[in-house]
């Protein structure tokens, strides 16, 4: 159970997938123009992540290696589609704001990510840790990501586009538009990332570690 | 060359269930989802025309969803160019067996990242009376505001006119015709104020047929 918990420190904060192997750039900078979408979006593609990971972890020894990219690919996209069926009928609101980015969570690395480099060589348990890390991670890196930009650009906090938690623009401040376009989303991210490895070199650490799994998961494998 | 066989099966028999469990997933939510659209709709009709109390289709050829494409083709002609837009959908909102409004559903096809689909209001009088937006891809913090800030869509709100314009100088207060562009969104602004003026188009002219409703209800 040890090896779980080490799975989420991992996905959080060691090989955060944002911040620290810079996977999954793509809704990263799309959807972080708030933090609401970051917190969507984020949840979504935990759940895809959990669930891919856990039914490739499963099939591992039956999936033969050269055609592996295939069959991931059809589980992610089947989960996925599945999540965008049930959230259509059944949380319309949330698929409104999230639309267009829920068929990419397929093309999110991440998922393909982490089902390439630890469910297909892991068992059950740990894999479905290691997407519930990662997806936790991915989570709150990009909700952090959308908090800034939306305070910075919208001038709001925790906005849901027709009210919000606190509206600085009623008190006077003008928000700078540059930081829910495009650009915006670049600078915020590289100071994440610098802030991120700032912390990271004080307390003794590696800025960018070399993911420990490259390499040993045979041994991985061995030791369950 | 066994191995390929063996390869390809596996793939099949991944691909093949994967199939069957959308197919299931598919089958149940085929009619919540349904329901959903047709919520928002009537949800959209009832906010752009409150007066209404139901919402009836209208017994003429001319509007039936088929022939809805050449008709709004006819329109092209006049003043204004409307070829971005497409109208999907038009009815009569009826109260004690008499039209008091109509609502149009345009796509207009010239926003800045695709299709903006909404309804929109007109009273029997020609006063405009609501928009409701459908669905929209606008980039958001910008012409998402189009959806999100209601101050730009309130501009049109109580007006009745033949046509609106779009302004960018801040002027639009000046005149009820004219109307504000959100601030770094000129394109969504017009592009949903030309899909207004189409329904306003599709307005004078449902009021020169003196149309009626299915159920038989008319303006007068």
């Amino acid at each position: 159970m040890n090896k779980c918990v080490e799975r989420i420190y991992n996905g959080l904060i060691k090989e955060n997938p944002t911040f620290v192997l810079t996977l999954g750039m793509c809704p990263t900078l799309a959807v972080t123009t708030s933090a609401i979408n970051g917190i969507g979006m984020g949840l979504s593609s935990t759940v895809v992540l959990v669930m891919s990971n856990l039914m490739i972890s499963l099939l591992r020894k039956v999936i033969p290696d050269g055609v592996r990219m295939p069959a991931f690919i059809v589980i992610v996209a089947s989960f996925v589609t599945v999540v965008q069926f049930l959230m259509q009928g059944y949380l319309p609101d949330l698929y409104d704001s999230l639309g267009i980015y829920i068929p990419l969570i397929v093309v999110n690395c991440i998922i393909l990510g982490r089902a390439e480099a630890y469910a297909s060589k892991n068992p059950v348990m740990p894999s479905a840790f290691d997407g519930l890390g990662m997806g936790l991670g991915f989570t709150c890196a990009i909700t952090i990501l959308g908090a800034v930009r939306e305070l910075i650009g919208s001038g709001t906090i925790l906005s849901t586009g027709s009210s919000a938690l606190v509206d600085f623009t009623e008190m006077g401040f003008t928000p700078a538009s540059i930081f829910i376009l495009a650009p915006g989303a670049f600078f915020v991210l590289a100071m994440c990332i610098a802030t991120m490895n700032r912390i990271k070199r004080k307390h003794g650490m590696k800025p960018a570690e070399v993911p420990d799994y490259i390499g040993d998961a045979e041994d991985d494998t061995k030791e369950q | 060359m066994n191995k390929i066989i063996k390869d390809a099966f596996i793939l099949f028999a991944i691909t093949l269930v994967a199939g069957i469990v959308l197919g299931a997933v598919y089958n149940i939510t085929k009619e919540p989802i349904a329901e959903q659209s047709e919520k928002t709709k009537q949800a959209a009709y009832r906010e752009v025309l409150a007066d209404a109390d139901s919402f009836e289709a209208i017994d003429n050829e001319k509007y039936s969803e088929e022939n809805l494409v050449s008709f709004v083709s006819s329109l092209k002609d006049t003043e204004e160019d409307f070829s971005a837009d497409e109208v999907t959908d038009v009815v009569a909102g009826v109260k004690d067996g008499k039209i008091v409004g109509f609502v149009v559903t345009i796509v207009a096809g010239d926003g800045y990242s695709g299709d903006i689909q909404f309804s929109v209001g007109i009273s029997s009088e020609g006063k405009y009376t609501g928009t409701s937006i459908l669905s929209i891809n606008e980039t958001a913090g910008l012409g998402m505001r189009a959806k999100t800030d209601p101050s730009f869509l309130s501009q049109f709100v109580g007006v009745t006119v033949d046509k609106f314009t779009v302004v960018k100088d801040g002027s639009g207060s000046s005149s009820d015709d004219k109307i504000d562009a959100i601030g770094g969104s000129t394109v969504t602004s017009k592009a949903v104020t030309k899909g207004i003026n189409t329904a306003l188009a599709v307005y004078r002219d449902l009021i020169s047929e003196n149309v009626k409703t299915v159920g038989g209800a008319s303006v007068e």
